[in-house]
């Protein structure tokens, strides 16, 4: 109790918790509040009460002109109740914890609101993304690489005027694996100089951003009907003119629920009728299969 | 300032749970931007595998469960794991996994297939160095190459691997450890070398029961990571 509120208060300490006896307003609101101990709960609870008091009081001042207002305050203070009964009821109604729990939350709310704006401040877009060019939220254009960027390889995938483009399917095959869901969106298959390439798209999908998954080159192996298997990755060799990898897998977009790959074949043998994707460090954990008709777009 | 009316005029309990749902939300965006880190080496391994799409595999081998018994002095304190690793045992291969100290991204996890090994004791070398302080040649020996043998025959108690070089011939030995594996850990001579020095080079394994007789000896190259 602060010291100016042991003065108001008065013999407060000596009145003990027998009857009403001496307790003036401030007394009783003192009393009958003090079981409350979340401070913000009890400081309203007592405005109101105060604000009771002194109607009532008024009441009786207005009803008998000729009563003092110590009269007055002491009628009313009895017309409230016993104080240490309605302390134990409030005491009994108002839990602190749930009052604690409310400004923790507030506090938390704020202090994660704030990080999270400061991350944002000082590390733009990367805090969210990363900073990998090729990341974005979703795939929404069902094609590797991202949107806004108008990459080439965007167009490869999508059926077109170019004589030279021989295929260019929109599969949508699924499997679901470890809780993680494989589909291979696209395939696309193009008459360049030096022969056939097979552009295929895959894309990994999982709402748990935070084992989003990936694939690994060396467990991808790609066949066709012919008995042909096509190595990936340097083993593959060099194209002649630009130097690049004959065929390999590739990192093709990602985001926090998404990634993509690219599987390129660029000596695909022109009579093969199919080709078939194996993933798997021993027994494939999916496969699937496209069919090479040419003039499906 | 205009009053929102279209939203709900919620009292304390319920501004109470509109505010933790708000931190909860906040909170996962916070763990996402600092790599989701998970408490235990056994889940990030385990979300090391389902990252890499594989089923869960049974765990053989952990930090801290590595006791190797050594030919020299059979009966003092053991290697001790310098990183922490996990192999996991699959049906058809193991899965080594080591967590970089501080580098989520640097985590690795290495399949060994068994295919390459049908009909024989599986060898499936652990990613990184373990250390030994048996303090004979070396006072502190604490980078061993670790290679462990599993799918042994029953009756298995205790293995010798013997490892050919270009510099000499390592030979060491292991009790069967939990999980029914032996675990054998070489000491490079050289002063530089490479964690993974003893893959590829050829071997002999030899395994022996309670009794001291050979239950089998196998020969062969320690698998190499692709």
């Amino acid at each position: 109790m602060k010291k100016d509120e042991k003065k108001k208060a008065g013999p407060l300490h000596e009145t003990g918790r027998s009857g009403q006896g001496g307790l003036n307003g401030f007394q009783w609101l003192y009393i009958a509040t003090r079981g409350i101990r979340f401070k913000p709960d009890r400081a309203a609870v007592r405005a109101e009460l105060a604000a009771h008091l002194e109607d009532k009081q008024a009441d009786l001042q207005r009803i008998f002109p000729e009563m003092s207002p110590e009269e007055a305050e002491r009628r009313a203070v009895e017309s409230m109740g016993d104080a240490w009964e309605v302390r134990k009821q409030l005491a009994k109604i108002h839990r602190p914890w749930l009052g604690y729990l409310w400004r923790l939350s507030k506090v938390l709310a704020v202090l994660a609101c704030l990080w999270l704006v400061g991350l944002g401040v000082f590390r733009g877009d990367d805090a969210y993304l990363g900073d990998n060019p090729y990341s974005e939220w979703w795939d929404m254009d069902d094609l590797p690489r991202t949107a806004v960027m108008g990459d080439d390889d965007d167009l490869r995938y999508l059926p077109g005027d170019d004589p030279d483009q021989l295929l260019a399917l929109e599969l949508g095959q699924t499997e679901h694996i470890a809780g993680q869901d494989v589909s291979l969106r696209r395939a696309a298959l193009w008459q360049e100089e030096d022969g056939l390439e097979l552009y295929l798209y895959l894309r990994i999908n999982t709402w748990r951003f935070w084992e989003r998954g990936l694939l690994r080159e060396e467990w991808m192996k790609v066949t066709d009907d012919r008995g042909n298997c096509y190595v990936l990755g340097v083993e593959s060799g060099k194209h002649p003119e630009d130097g690049s990898l004959m065929n390999a897998l590739t990192m093709g977009g990602l985001g926090p629920f998404h990634s993509g790959y690219e599987v390129y074949i660029r000596n695909l043998d022109p009579e093969a009728q199919w080709i078939r994707l194996d993933y798997g460090p021993t027994e494939p954990l999916f496969s699937f299969t496209v069919e090479l008709k040419e003039g499906e777009k | 300032m205009k009053k929102l009316r279209f939203l709900p005029k919620l009292g304390r309990g319920g501004k109470t749970v509109r505010n933790l749902v708000l931190v909860a939300g906040l909170a996962l965006v916070i763990w996402a931007q600092y790599g989701c880190p998970l408490p235990t080496l056994e889940m990030k391994f385990r979300r090391m595998e389902r990252t890499y799409l594989l089923p869960p595999s049974e765990i053989v081998l952990s930090t801290g469960r590595i006791t190797v018994a050594h030919s020299h002095e059979p009966y003092d304190p053991v290697p001790k794991v310098t990183r922490e690793q996990v192999l996991g045992l699959g049906e058809d291969y193991a899965v080594a996994f080591w967590q970089h100290s501080s580098l989520r991204g640097a985590n690795e996890l290495v399949c060994w297939s068994f295919e390459e090994q049908e009909g024989q004791v599986k060898l499936a070398p652990l990613l990184h160095a373990v250390s030994d302080t048996r303090g004979e040649d070396w006072p502190e020996r604490e980078s061993c190459v670790a290679v462990a043998a599993l799918k042994l025959p029953d009756g298995t108690a205790r293995g010798e691997m013997i490892v050919e070089a270009q510099e000499g011939v390592y030979q060491e030995e292991s009790e069967v450890l939990e999980h029914d594996l032996c675990l054998f850990a070489f000491q490079s001579r050289l002063d530089a070398y490479s964690f993974d020095w003893v893959q590829g080079l050829p071997y002999t394994l030899r395994l022996y029961d309670e009794a001291g007789k050979l239950l089998l000896e196998q020969t062969g190259t320690v698998p190499v990571r692709a």
